[in-house]
């Protein structure tokens, strides 16, 4: 069972939640509004390396459009193996929150 | 900004980003940057945009910092793991460059600590850089060693008046004396005479007593916290009184004013005792007889006041010295910095013996100089090692390692080899460390590895050895092109192995010559016989009047020779004048002699030979009062074709020159001797008698001192029985030249073995070239002794290159290490030889026992793995 790292499974999700293929600025919007904490690009790209580097996402240049002057921004997709771990994550999560005793799981405060 | 720029972010930031090359080629920061700024900027204004744009940019830039840094970290690992695994495969190659590397540090590093702790000598005063001594120059002496720390008396005091510069001031003398509390009496030779200022100026803690006041009244005194317990056990010294003989007289009291604490090493001061200056005034019978500007003998410390500059203060020296000395003898006055005291010593006249800097300077090259030749001797070897590993390096580049991999991995191996060293290095240390400071005659400590900057020179040590001895491998080797590493082999490792022979030529050469030097001046005739003379110190007037009726009862022994008195012995010669006044001269120049006393026929005593003239005798009266024997320097120095009959004047005195005596040393043996004057010591006379020498035989020795101190002890009951042999007096003081001998001595073995090991590594592994070269003569129906005939004539071409390079080399080097010493046994042809025979013997032996080996192998097997 392949279990992912807790931001690996933000981000991940949060490319799912996009349509899992998106762009690296629309992803960390969905991470900003997920955490509702600023996201440094820096890290965010760290993420994607690591994702990329296990298979679990691709990437690849996006087709120059004239509104941007003919720069290529990335296009992060995920991949089946990135969905499998991401399922399996989930899965983990149920397992424990079913298993652990009368935790009550409120909404908390920010 | 203009409204142009609005939508935009900032446009430095905007061109940095592309320094994050992963960043902007994988991932389109820029861009990405760009949107979500335009973003903010509609929803939340210019500001916040702005200040979210700089945070992203600054905290992405950390991000990229450890991305790489971690990325290195996994490449690191990887690379370590490689050269781990490269050195257990060729354990005997990596042993013997560890072995080269651990030599080269663990020397460095111990010649290190030592220099440390030499340079460190008087810092821990808190006021040690404003502090200086004054050096009185001579006319004549330019030349900074011959300048005098004796001064004038009233000097301290009066600069201090005169000078507003200067905040403290006080003069130094030691003496020596019986110091005696109830039962406990002893000779001590640390009782230091100082002013009140002394305790202001240097940090000597006092654990009982006021530094204020300690050195005010006369005939105060303070003890080291070791003296107190040795005179008062576990009493309490404090307020109480001791008793105190200086020079010869009488006991005097004097009131315990205060505690010393303990005091450090490397501190150029050692008493034991510290008494108040003006206690002299009394001694010497007058406040007049001490305060002139007649005589010459306390040292003078001053502190200047902070920010100030010494050379202003110099330049007021001149106009100081004319107002208060008539300024015929123009003797001009330097500042001395109190750490450089232990340096730059004249060891001969100083309070404690000390170094000599350029003793140090030359520690530091050498030591220096053996870790240079580890790191080649690593080059070498790794060198010679690659050649062994052309396949494996070629099929890496087959496989597609690029010529930066290439040059990782060999770095990362040679950073490998220096680490493991190093740590081997530090283990070896601290095992040597009390040793080495037992053979230095230095309390060194691996504490002194603590200090922060000893640190950071470490840490620049393994940089600068890994660095050094893995770069050249590593970019000579990767940047050669596939196939050529087989053929240009042979012509570089030629020249590798003529390198190393060279330089083993010349280490040998040094070693030799060194060593020859220091046997030469060890056994170089004093120019007079110290064996078996014991000399004893006199301070009892009582024994110098009964000196005669001393003599005979002594003679009567039969073990004993001879007696004779004198002034001085002969390596305690100090005293010296100058003057302009002699037969025949114009009063412009001037010349500086020695002085002593002997008794009647001690030349005969010490077999010292009057060449010309008489020695002293009873038969002339004028021998006591103006009669001189002057030794043969002093006549070259005055010039005259015969001195006898001369005169000269001296110390306010005219005297007739009677005899002169052979050259003999009474200084460094690396000096010239010095003019010397002599006259007579007479029994009965308080002031010319210091020491009776007594000469004995070498049987039963013990018995010999046990009558002299018996009668010793009828003469004089109240004066401790204090006897030294000469022999030993000398070679104390000449131990630090010793020292200096073995010293030199020890690290040119250690040079040589490094060379040789270098050697040996490389032939090693250029004979396993060449077995492969053998197998194929072989083949060809080439015969043992033929090939055998073939490397030896190649052996001598080598050692035949290697001596033509090193010779003059050798010569110049060791040329230039023999002007410091006045005398010096020279390099003689047998030195030369003999370092060229044992180079071409190591490498005869190493590389014919290969070449045999490979010889008779059989060449299938040597060709096998072709």
């Amino acid at each position: 069972m392949v279990v992912l790292a807790l931001k690996e499974e933000i981000i991940l999700s949060a490319l799912w939640m996009l349509g899992g293929s998106a762009h690296g600025s629309h992803v960390r919007n969905k991470v900003v509004e997920l955490q509702k904490k600023d996201v440094v690009y820096g890290t965010l790209y760290n993420l994607m390396e690591v994702l990329i580097r296990k298979g679990f996402v691709t990437s690849k240049k996006d087709d120059p459009t004239p509104e941007r002057g003919g720069k290529r921004k990335t296009i992060y997709t995920i991949t089946d193996e990135g969905k499998k771990a991401l399922k399996e994550t989930i899965l983990l999560h149920e397992t424990i929150r079913n298993e652990l005793p009368d935790i009550e799981l409120g909404v908390s405060g920010q | 900004m203009n409204m142009h720029n609005k939508s935009k972010p900032p446009r430095i930031c905007g061109k940095f980003l592309k320094y994050f090359s992963l960043y902007n080629e994988k991932h389109s920061i820029v861009e990405d940057l760009e949107d979500t700024y335009r973003e903010i900027l509609t929803s939340a204004g210019v500001f916040r945009a702005r200040m979210w744009y700089y945070k992203q940019v600054i905290k992405s830039l950390l991000e990229y910092i450890s991305l790489i840094f971690s990325r290195g970290i996994i490449m690191f690992n990887n690379y370590l793991k490689i050269a781990l695994r490269n050195m257990k495969r060729s354990v005997g190659y990596s042993f013997l460059n560890i072995v080269g590397l651990v030599i080269g540090i663990t020397v460095s590093i111990l010649i290190l600590l030592y220099v440390q702790y030499e340079f460190s000598y008087d810092r821990f005063h808190v006021s040690s850089n404003s502090i200086y001594r004054i050096l009185l120059e001579w006319p004549g002496y330019s030349d900074k060693e011959d300048w005098s720390h004796s001064t004038w008396s009233p000097l301290a005091a009066t600069l201090k008046d005169e000078l507003p510069e200067i905040e403290y001031s006080t003069r130094v003398r030691r003496y020596e004396g019986v110091v005696r509390r109830e039962i406990n009496v002893f000779n001590e030779r640390g009782i230091y005479f100082a002013d009140s200022d002394f305790l202001k100026m240097f940090s000597f803690p006092l654990v009982y007593g006021n530094p204020e006041t300690a050195l005010e009244q006369p005939f105060s005194i303070l003890l080291t916290e070791e003296t107190a317990q040795k005179y008062f056990d576990d009493e309490n010294p404090v307020e109480q009184t001791i008793r105190l003989m200086i020079g010869s007289g009488k006991f005097s009291e004097y009131k315990i004013t205060g505690i010393i604490k303990n005091i450090p090493e490397n501190s150029h001061f050692n008493f034991d005792f510290l008494v108040s200056f003006n206690t002299w005034y009394s001694l010497a019978g007058g406040r007049s007889r001490i305060e002139h500007w007649n005589g010459r003998s306390p040292k003078a410390y001053i502190q200047l006041r902070k920010d100030t500059d010494p050379g202003e203060v110099e330049s007021k020296f001149p106009a100081f010295i004319k107002k208060k000395k008539d300024d015929s003898l123009k003797e001009m006055l330097h500042l001395q910095p109190l750490t450089d005291i232990h340096l730059q010593g004249n060891w001969w006249n100083e309070l404690e013996s000390n170094s000599d800097i350029r003793y140090l300077y030359l520690l530091i090259s050498i030591g220096f100089l053996i870790l240079l030749v580890a790191c080649y001797n690593y080059m070498n070897l790794s060198i010679a090692h690659s050649i062994r590993r052309t396949k494996e390096i070629n099929i890496r580049r087959v496989i597609g390692a690029n010529r930066k991999q290439l040059i990782w991995q060999f770095l990362g191996e040679s950073f490998l080899f220096t680490i493991i060293s190093l740590l081997v290095s530090l283990v070896l240390i601290k095992l040597f460390l009390p040793g080495f400071s037992l053979f230095m005659d230095r309390n060194l400590s691996i504490n002194l590895l603590y200090y922060p900057a000893t640190i950071q020179y470490l840490i620049c040590l393994i940089l600068f050895i890994g660095f050094i001895s893995g770069s050249y491998p590593a970019f000579y080797i990767s940047s050669l092109r596939l196939n050529i590493i087989e053929r240009k082999s042979h012509g570089f490792r030629n020249i590798l192995i003529v390198k190393q022979l060279a330089i083993s030529i010349v280490m040998i050469i040094c070693t030799l010559a060194i060593n020859n030097q220091m046997n030469y001046i060890q056994n170089k005739k004093l120019g007079y016989d110290k064996d078996t003379i014991i000399s004893l110190y006199i301070r009892d007037n009582q024994l110098k009047r009964d000196y005669e009726s001393f003599k005979e009862i002594l003679l009567t022994h039969s073990n004993i020779q001879d007696v004779t008195l004198g002034f001085n012995i002969p390596p305690n010669i100090k005293n010296w004048d100058s003057t302009k006044k002699w037969e025949g001269s114009n009063e412009q120049k001037s010349i500086v002699l020695n002085y002593t006393s002997f008794g009647y026929d001690f030349q005969n005593f010490y077999n010292m030979k009057i060449s010309r003239g008489r020695g002293f005798s009873e038969k002339y009266s004028a021998d006591h009062r103006t009669s001189v024997i002057i030794n043969e320097s002093a006549a070259n120095q005055f010039g005259w074709s015969d001195p006898i009959g001369k005169q000269f004047n001296m110390l306010n005195k005219n005297w007739n020159i009677v005899g002169v005596v052979e050259d003999f040393h009474f200084k460094s043996l690396h000096e010239k001797i010095s003019p010397l004057m002599i006259t007579l010591s007479r029994s009965g006379s308080t002031r010319s008698i210091r020491y009776i020498s007594v000469k004995i035989n070498s049987d039963d020795i013990p018995e010999t001192i046990t009558y002299l101190r018996e009668k010793w002890n009828e003469y004089s009951p109240d004066f401790p029985f204090d006897y030294s042999f000469l022999d030993e007096r000398i070679d104390f003081i000449y131990a630090s030249e010793q020292r200096l001998g073995n010293s030199f001595f020890y690290i040119s073995t250690i040079s040589i073995c490094l060379a040789c090991l270098g050697l040996f590594g490389l032939t090693l592994f250029s004979v396993s070239q060449k077995t492969k070269e053998i197998g194929i003569r072989k083949v060809l129906g080439a015969s043992v002794p033929g090939i055998f005939a073939q490397i030896v004539k190649e052996i001598f071409r080598w050692v035949g290159i290697a001596t033509i390079i090193s010779w003059p080399i050798g010569y110049i080097i060791m040329d230039k290490w023999f002007q410091n010493f006045a005398y010096h046994a020279g390099l003689s042809l047998p030195i030369f030889l003999i370092s060229a025979a044992s180079a071409l013997i190591i490498t005869l032996l190493v590389v014919s026992f290969q070449a045999f080996k490979a010889a008779t192998a059989d060449p299938v097997q040597s060709l096998r793995y072709e």
